[in-house]
This record gives structure tokens, C-alpha cells and sequence, in this order.
């Protein structure tokens, strides 16, 4: 539980930072204490365990991410805070899961089991993001719609229904 | 957690749209480890865990108030490591004094777990037939329910009062010895008359003060001779006889008496049968013996009221499996159109014993009122009191019961003693 919580935290943090730079970055100083203030008000809400909190940050730090690169700034930078936004929300979700249960065996290999398949989503997704950087790929605009139509058809499908079964 | 599955896929569409819209190619990449985090989720969630599940129950008989343990061992016997959530279907009416019925684990290949708790609870029977387990995925994003059948059944049984003796008194008798009273001489206690002295005759049986003043012959003691019989026991379990007192229900008291009743009846060997009369028509058929105890022990703790139209009234009692001039046994509050029906089973032959919870007093203890001040109360007891007597003019024996005194002790004395029918003393001159 320890180690999910300071791997939790740490994240959050690094995801925090590395916002806060990109906003520097486009010298939107006005912003700051907006941020600040938001931050804080995010990691009350973290410390409490209020459920809304990590989905609500996912989504808010995605659009400045979203923002901060529509103005500008290296798009291998702004990995970094996606990437802890990404880890900060699925360890804390996953400590929200734990607080549910009266008794957790083998907690820490679960929170280990997290920590690893989190580290090689990163990896993956920063060696796509640097081949994609180094290759100039260019595809055309109607064949991008067709993709684009094509995961939302196929991902449709597959979370399209509950996968429950019953006895 | 579908919501969580549709924030990434939400997420994943707007820097798709925000990359389209804006002409930004470089915006699509910060949708990569969305992506992978969903696609790497679907990979390692395929597929239900195979899970071993067993479940032990002791002991899977308890009276209220005894605790029970229940283990559930879970083996997984999958290829896969999983994360699974556990959740053991303990009935509401079970209170779980220690241990989780509910569990988060993670269980490598051919690991095994245990869920380990002890409950307590009120009567009833409880089925354990499955344990839900949710498979969290690796990814935690993927939940899958599935229900793992298990057997294991627990009863809780009634209190059972220990009455010492159950005087009961009917026309006819089963063949084997018992304690009823037969109506015919034999070996037994109690006396039954006096006859001219047969030989082979012991002499200790011989009645010297009849003999001196008949000198021409002696004179023999008779003994009734004490035999079993068939019983039935009737429980009133119409909702409308069923009053509530806070927790307390008077079919609580009527299935307690039940018991007590049983047990005493088949202590003395006498061959029993049971019947709830109420929702439904829950027989358990007369027999001897400890399997019979236990059969209708069970079946009084299963025992629930009902409210069905056709048992409103006990005109409806299937009185043709009651054997002609049996002994019934029924435990009722009684209401005013169950008279009649009681009298002409008492017309047919039937020895009726009535065990009759008050239903005012039961009341009563709620509202607290006092008889002198309130006609209503005093209308009611007089009410009772009438009908009460109309049966026991009819020679049914009825005792009353003020449920705010222990069974055993509020019916021991009326239940010792049995009606005396006199029987003539034959003199053979």
C-alpha cells in the first residue's frame, strides 16, 4: 500500500511539474496562480480519496497537454506529463479499488504488477512517439477519416457491451 | 468500471479530433499511451480465470446464537496469474461476527486463498450455492463478474424449550409402548380396575383388601396399559395470526413451542407429524425416532407465515391425513372463525390439544395499556375468554399462553397432567 501511494504521489507530482513548465514555456505567466490554485485544490482531493478526482484530472490535464502542444511546444516534452497523468490516474483508481475491500491479499505484487505493465505502456508509447517524429509520415486526409471510423467501429464493439457472466 | 473505459476512448477521440480539426499531425501522438494502455488492457483480460472453488461449513447445524465458521478455499488452476475480487454470498440475515466474507487477491497459478469468517443468525435455512468473484484484469479497466457454484447449506434452528413430559390422552393407540394412556389393561402404571385373580397372575398385583371382603376369590389390580400414539402437530402460520412487536413476531413463539413440543413428543416415542398451515402446506410426515426429530426441526426452521387466500380460515385443513381419533396438536392465537371448525374436528373423533399464544397480551406488551382503564382491551380479553371456554366445553383441552413467560414453564404444569376420563371398575362376581 505504501508503494502505490508514494508511486501515486510521485506521479502526480512529476505530472504537476512538467504541466507547470509547459505553461511557463508559452509565458502565460497570468495563468500561474490559476494553476497553482487548481493544483492544490487536486491534490486535496487526492489525498481525501474523492472519487471524481482522478478522472477529473485525467480529462483537465489532457486538454492542457492538448493546448500547450496546439501552441507549440515539443511534443516528446509533453509526453512526460501525459504519461504521469496516465500513471497518477490508474494507481489511484486502483488504490480507490483497494479501499473498498476489508482485506487484500498480496497487495503489493498487485500494486508491482500495475507499476510494470504502466512502465512498458510508457516505453512503448515514447518509442512510437520518437519514430513517429523521426519518420515524416503523411497520410491523406479521407484515409485518416477512414481509420479514425474504422477503431471507432471495431473499439464500439468490443466495449459496446458489459462483459459480464453470470452462473 | 465502464466509465473508465469510456474517459480513455473519450480522451483518445479528442486528440484524434483536436489533431483533424486543428491540422496538427503531432497532437495524434499524445493519444498513444491511450491507446496501448486499452489495447495491452483487452490483451491480458481475455479470458475468465479458472478458479477451483471450495466451501466448508461448521457446524452446518446451529441453534440462535451459535457461531458458525465458514471457509472458502479458491485455487487457481489457470495458466494465468489473476486479480480477482471475492465476495461470498452471506445471507443478510447472517451477521458476520469476524473474519471478511469479501476479498481482493492476487492469485499466481495454482495459488490458493481462503476467505474465513464466522457468522450468527436467526433461524432459517441458508444456502451458500455460489461465490461471486470479479475478474479485475490486469489492467483494472476490464471487470468481469462470474459466479462460481458452490454447495453448502446451513440451518439455523429454533430454540427448543425441554419440557419434561407431554400428557396427551386419545381413543386410539399405536401397537408399541409408550406413555399414553391406552384404555385397555396391561403392563403399565397407572390403575385401570380390578378382575378375579387368574393363574400365572403375580401375587404382588393381588388387591387383599377386595379379596377379604369377597372370600370366595381373589382379586387382581389391573394397570392401563401405556402405549404410543400418532400426533400431530398443526402450526398456525397465517399472516393474520402473525402479529409483530417491534422485532418480535408471534410466529416466532409459535414455531419455539413447535420445537419444544416435537421434542418432548418424540422423546416419549410417540410417532409425530408436522404441518405449517399458512402461505403453504409444509408437511413433514409422522414418524419415530431422531431422523424424525431432525426432520422436523429443519422444517420448522425453514418455517415462515404466509397469506394465502384459501388458508385464511382453518376450514380448509386437510384433515383426512389426520388417522381417525389421532391426537392433534394445534398452536394458534385462535380467532373467532377458527371455532366452529375446531368443534367439528372434535365431533369427528379428533383429541385436540390447543396451545393458544394470547395475542392480546402479545399486543398488549407494545401498547402497555392497562385492562381496568381501557374497554377495548376488556372487550377483547372477554371476547377470547368466551371462546376459549366454548371449546373447553366441547372437552378440548386449551391452554393459554402469555408469550412474556417461558414456554416451558407457562405449560409445563397444564401439559403434565392429562384429562382423567374415569373408567368403570369391572367386578366379576
Amino acid at each position: 500500500m505504501r508503494i502505490l501511494t508514494r508511486a501515486s504521489w510521485i506521479s502526480l507530482s512529476i505530472a504537476g511539474l512538467s504541466l507547470t513548465s509547459g505553461f511557463t514555456s508559452l509565458e502565460t505567466w497570468f495563468a500561474l496562480p490559476v494553476i497553482l490554485i487548481w493544483m492544490v485544490l487536486f491534490m486535496i482531493g487526492w489525498k481525501f480519496n474523492w472519487k471524481w478526482v482522478p478522472g477529473f484530472l485525467l480529462l483537465s490535464g489532457c486538454i492542457s497537454v492538448g493546448y500547450i502542444c496546439f501552441e507549440g511546444v515539443n511534443i516528446l516534452w509533453m509526453m512526460i506529463p501525459i504519461s504521469a497523468l496516465l500513471v497518477a490516474w490508474d494507481l489511484q483508481c486502483l488504490k480507490l479499488k483497494f479501499d473498498q475491500y476489508p482485506h487484500i491479499e498480496n497487495g503489493e505484487t498487485i500494486t508491482i504488477v500495475h507499476l510494470r505493465r504502466l512502465g512498458y505502456i510508457i516505453g512503448i508509447s515514447y518509442l512510437l512517439a520518437i519514430f513517429s517524429q523521426l519518420i515524416n509520415l503523411k497520410i491523406a486526409f479521407g484515409f485518416t477519416l477512414l481509420l479514425v471510423l474504422t477503431a471507432f467501429v471495431g473499439l464500439n464493439l468490443i466495449f459496446g457491451k458489459p462483459r459480464t457472466a453470470g452462473s | 468500471m465502464m466509465n473508465r473505459k469510456l474517459l480513455i476512448l473519450v480522451i483518445i477521440y479528442g486528440f484524434v479530433f483536436g489533431g483533424l480539426v486543428g491540422l496538427k499531425g503531432e497532437i495524434l501522438i499524445l493519444a498513444f499511451p491511450f491507446v496501448i494502455y486499452l489495447a495491452v488492457g483487452l490483451f491480458e483480460s481475455s479470458g475468465e480465470p479458472e478458479l477451483q472453488v471450495e466451501r466448508v461449513i461448521e457446524p452446518e447445524r446451529a441453534l440462535p446464537g451459535i457461531v458458525v465458521n465458514i471457509k472458502v478455499s479458491i485455487k487457481n488452476t489457470g495458466l494465468r496469474p489473476c486479480i480477482v475480487a471475492l465476495q461470498d454470498h452471506a445471507h443478510e440475515r447472517l451477521e458476520v461476527i469476524s473474519g471478511n466474507s469479501r476479498l481482493l487477491a492476487f492469485l499466481a497459478p495454482g495459488q490458493t486463498t481462503e476467505l474465513n469468517y464466522d457468522v450468527e443468525g436467526s433461524r432459517g435455512i441458508y444456502l451458500f450455492d455460489y461465490l461471486k468473484v470479479t475478474n479485475l484484469g490486469n489492467d483494472g479497466i476490464s471487470e468481469s463478474e462470474k459466479c462460481f457454484p458452490t454447495q453448502g447449506q446451513m440451518f439455523v434452528l429454533p430454540h427448543i424449550p425441554q419440557l419434561k413430559r407431554v400428557s396427551i390422552r386419545t381413543r386410539q393407540t399405536k401397537v408399541y409402548s409408550g406413555n399414553i394412556p391406552s384404555r385397555v389393561s396391561g403392563f403399565g402404571t397407572d390403575f385401570y380396575g380390578v378382575r378375579e385373580y387368574q393363574p400365572g397372575d403375580p401375587l404382588r398385583y393381588v388387591n387383599w383388601r377386595i379379596s377379604a371382603r369377597y372370600p370366595d376369590s381373589l382379586y387382581c389390580n389391573e394397570f392401563e396399559r401405556e402405549r404410543v400414539t400418532d400426533t400431530w402437530l398443526i402450526l398456525d402460520g397465517r399472516q393474520r395470526s402473525n402479529l409483530r412487536s417491534g422485532d418480535s413476531e408471534l410466529f416466532e413463539h409459535i414455531v419455539l413451542s413447535g420445537a419444544g413440543l416435537a421434542q418432548a413428543l418424540i422423546k416419549e416415542g410417540n410417532r409425530v407429524g408436522l404441518l405449517v398451515y399458512g402461505g403453504y402446506l409444509r408437511w413433514t410426515f409422522p414418524g419415530y425416532g431422531k431422523i424424525q426429530r431432525e426432520k422436523m426441526l429443519r422444517a420448522l426452521a425453514q418455517a415462515k407465515p404466509g397469506d394465502l387466500f384459501i388458508f385464511s380460515d382453518f376450514e380448509n385443513l386437510p384433515t383426512r391425513a389426520f388417522p381417525i381419533s389421532s391426537q392433534i396438536i394445534l398452536i394458534s392465537p385462535l380467532h373467532s372463525e377458527d371455532i366452529p371448525v375446531l368443534l367439528k374436528l372434535k365431533a369427528r373423533g379428533y383429541a385436540i390439544l390447543i396451545i393458544s399464544p394470547d395475542p392480546i397480551l402479545f399486543e398488549n406488551s407494545i401498547l402497555s395499556l392497562e385492562d381496568g382503564g381501557n374497554s377495548g382491551l376488556r372487550i377483547a380479553n372477554v371476547e377470547r375468554q368466551l371462546n376459549l371456554k366454548k371449546l373447553q366445553n366441547a372437552g378440548i383441552r386449551v391452554i393459554n399462553w402469555d408469550v412474556s413467560i417461558p414456554f416451558e414453564r407457562a405449560v409445563q404444569a397444564p401439559l403434565r397432567n392429562a384429562l382423567r376420563i374415569p373408567q368403570p371398575v369391572r367386578q366379576n362376581r
